[in-house]
């Protein structure tokens, strides 16, 4: 057994874990854990700032948007945009993303019992589901078909009082003076985003341009794929005219953003305390393993093997045990984040944290995160927990005399 | 002879049916003269002012100037506290001059609706002719002998909340004695009713004292007296930005 070369202790390591199996079993499984918990605590707080891009970018403004660098200064409509011809030409230079026009101003909503100030939004009925969310969360009567409709966030409409078929006063004072409308309430949004809910007001462009006198519109909302609002609006502002620019979602969001990155940087420290949790975890497990085979491991050292062999044959049992578990946590781990990234499990039982929840701007939706760099963060916390737990058993190892191992009870 | 006697009746039936429709009066006419008899004529007057709230009440004095039609200079003398305030009605142009501010505010044209001075009545109902510009009107049977009823119902897009509103106007004298206002449900939410008048001149009128009730909460009522009244033209410069701060009165 002396002299053993190293191809031999591998074999040695490799029949030992599928000798113990029982023990093998428990350290893969812990080691699972330790990467479910990790792949899924990771892909959660990625999926939270998704949530709430996706949430911004979905109801309440638009994944890129596009208007007059003063109007991103003023959202007034005296900074919108008169001609939309131009940015057709460059949005079809960019590849022609899907978008819509919308014309947002500030005005006062009456109704016979209560006057509410709100920002309104005139869109286009058609072309707006291509950008928006709102559209498909129209619960009570439909979505906007022509001018003389407006529809409304339910809470909105329970404040005012008005219902499906009432009228409501629409009144402003823009590039055309004071001006009123009285518009028929035709649907009811509920999107369970809290701004959409309550002040969520939606017109036809036609009924906003009459309104405020700005022919075409404030900004365009053009349509992105989520998480690639960035590198869309950098294309599309490159074709973009002197005057004009385009701004990713994100960039728009204020200080929901600085609230969202902060979350971020807290999620570092408990998601490295969740590591050592699950590093502690497989150190107890390896150690206690190791320990109790202590007059095995005496045995194998009178039959002539040596002290450093030994401990390399004990490291590569570990590494072995644990990279199963690794490999099993790693198939677990994705198969549930890619559930929980395809179906809404999780938003209804967020929900459940009530108002916070959507005034956060979140939806009721949660999706968690896809992301290969996952499988890499649950590495490091398994090669670092195997490693400073076989530190401990290794140097045993080599301390290890085979009548005192055999002697160990 | 049967045939006959058939054709007797209808033509007499129809001369009875031309006969009442020559007499019934052309509501939209009506409703004109009905709204230059509730806006009185040109003038200036002083207006008291009483909100009456559960458990409390407070008493405005106004003085008020109006062209008798779509402009009218409301400043308040009363109480101390408030006085100087001033309201500017320029057809659908609100100004309100706030001394402490020392600053003419323009109000959206939906302020129209709201609420002058906490009480019952909106600026609209002090002023302007909504009631002829937003709605198609009708004439309704009356409730009352000397009186016709008029019913007011929206124009399409109609800057107005109102599902409807009701006027008993007085078949002799043209004037609104009672005004209601019904939501889009069909519940009144507020009735004006025109408590007494004083006879300017001939054919002409002034409603002195105005009943307002708020048909929704219970308690909240407004009235409105109106004494030393001086009929007549007034200055075109009584209805500019400037008079809100300095009046128009030299």
């Amino acid at each position: 057994m002396k002299g053993a070369r190293f191809g031999v202790i591998v074999r040695l390591a490799w029949r030992n874990i599928w000798r113990h199996r029982q023990r093998t079993y428990l350290l893969a499984a812990v080691v699972a854990y330790a990467s479910v918990a990790t792949i899924f605590y990771w892909s959660m707080i990625d999926g939270y700032k998704l949530s709430v891009l996706e949430a911004h970018a979905r109801y309440v403004m638009a994944p890129v948007t596009v208007a007059r660098t003063a109007w991103f200064d003023d959202p007034d409509p005296e900074n919108g945009l008169r001609d939309l011809a131009p940015l057709r030409a460059a949005l079809e230079r960019a590849g022609s993303p899907r978008y819509a026009p919308r014309l947002q101003f500030a005005g006062l909503l009456t109704s016979p019992y209560l006057s509410e100030g709100a920002f309104l939004l005139g869109v286009d009925p058609a072309a707006e589901p291509a950008v928006s969310r709102v559209p498909g969360k129209v619960t009570e009567g439909r979505w906007l078909e022509a001018p003389g409709e407006v529809v409304l966030g339910y809470k909105l409409a329970e404040r005012l009082d008005v219902r499906l078929g009432e009228r409501l006063v629409v009144s402003t004072a823009a590039l055309a003076g004071p001006q009123s409308l009285g518009l028929e309430v035709v649907g009811l949004v509920h999107a369970r985003v809290s701004s959409v809910d309550r002040s969520g007001v939606y017109l036809h462009l036609d009924d906003a341009r009459a309104l405020t006198g700005l022919s075409g519109a404030t900004h365009l909302a053009v349509d992105a794929p989520l998480g690639r609002e960035e590198g869309v609006a950098r294309r599309v502002a490159a074709q973009l005219p002197r005057g004009l620019t385009a701004h990713p979602v994100w960039d728009l969001v204020g200080p929901i953003k600085t609230d969202v990155e902060a979350g971020k940087k807290l999620s570092l420290p408990i998601g490295l305390l969740l590591a050592l949790f699950a590093a502690l975890a497989v150190t107890s497990t390896l150690i206690v393993s190791v320990l109790e085979r202590t007059r095995e491991f005496g045995v194998v050292l009178a039959l002539g093997m040596d002290n450093p062999k030994l401990g390399w044959m004990i490291v590569l049992e570990a590494a072995f045990a644990t990279a199963v578990g690794w490999l099993l946590g790693l198939v677990l781990g994705y198969a549930l984040i890619y559930y929980t990234g395809t179906h809404n499990v999780l938003g209804p039982f967020f929900q459940l944290s009530g108002e916070v929840w959507s005034e956060a701007g979140l939806t009721e939706e949660f999706y968690t995160h896809l992301s290969p760099v996952y499988a890499l963060y649950s590495l490091i916390t398994v090669v670092v927990s195997a490693l400073s737990a076989l530190l401990f058993p290794a140097l045993r190892a080599r301390r290890l005399h085979p009548s005192e191992a055999l002697r160990w009870d | 002879m049967g045939l006959n006697r058939k054709t007797i009746l209808l033509t007499a039936a129809g001369l009875l049916t031309a006969a009442a429709l020559a007499q019934s009066p052309d509501p939209k006419a009506l409703l004109h003269e009905a709204v230059n008899q509730l806006r009185g004529p040109a003038m200036v007057a002083t207006y008291t002012l009483t909100v009456e709230r559960p458990g409390r009440g407070k008493r405005y004095v106004l003085r008020v100037y109006t062209d008798g039609d779509r402009r009218a200079l409301i400043r308040v003398i009363e109480p101390k506290r408030e006085a100087g305030q001033a309201f500017l009605m320029l057809g659908e142009d609100i100004w309100i001059y706030n001394p402490r501010l020392g600053r003419v505010l323009r109000l959206p044209p939906s302020g129209r609706n709201d609420r002058f001075l906490g009480s019952d009545v909106s600026y609209a109902d002090l002023s302007g002719r909504d009631l002829e510009d937003y709605y198609e009107v009708r004439l309704e049977p009356a409730a009352q002998a000397g009186q016709l009823t008029l019913a007011l119902t929206p124009k399409p897009r109609a800057p107005t909340p109102w599902g409807r509103v009701v006027l008993q106007i007085e078949a002799a004298t043209k004037l609104p004695r009672r005004i209601v206002y019904y939501d889009q449900r069909g519940q009144p939410v507020k009735e004006i009713e025109m408590r007494k008048v004083a006879r300017i001149a001939e054919g002409r009128y002034l409603v002195t004292d105005t009943l307002v009730v708020d048909r929704v909460r219970e308690g909240y009522r407004t009235v409105f007296e109106v004494s030393d009244w001086r009929v007549g033209e007034v200055p075109d410069r009584c209805f500019t930005p400037t008079a809100l701060e300095r009046g128009c009165e030299r």
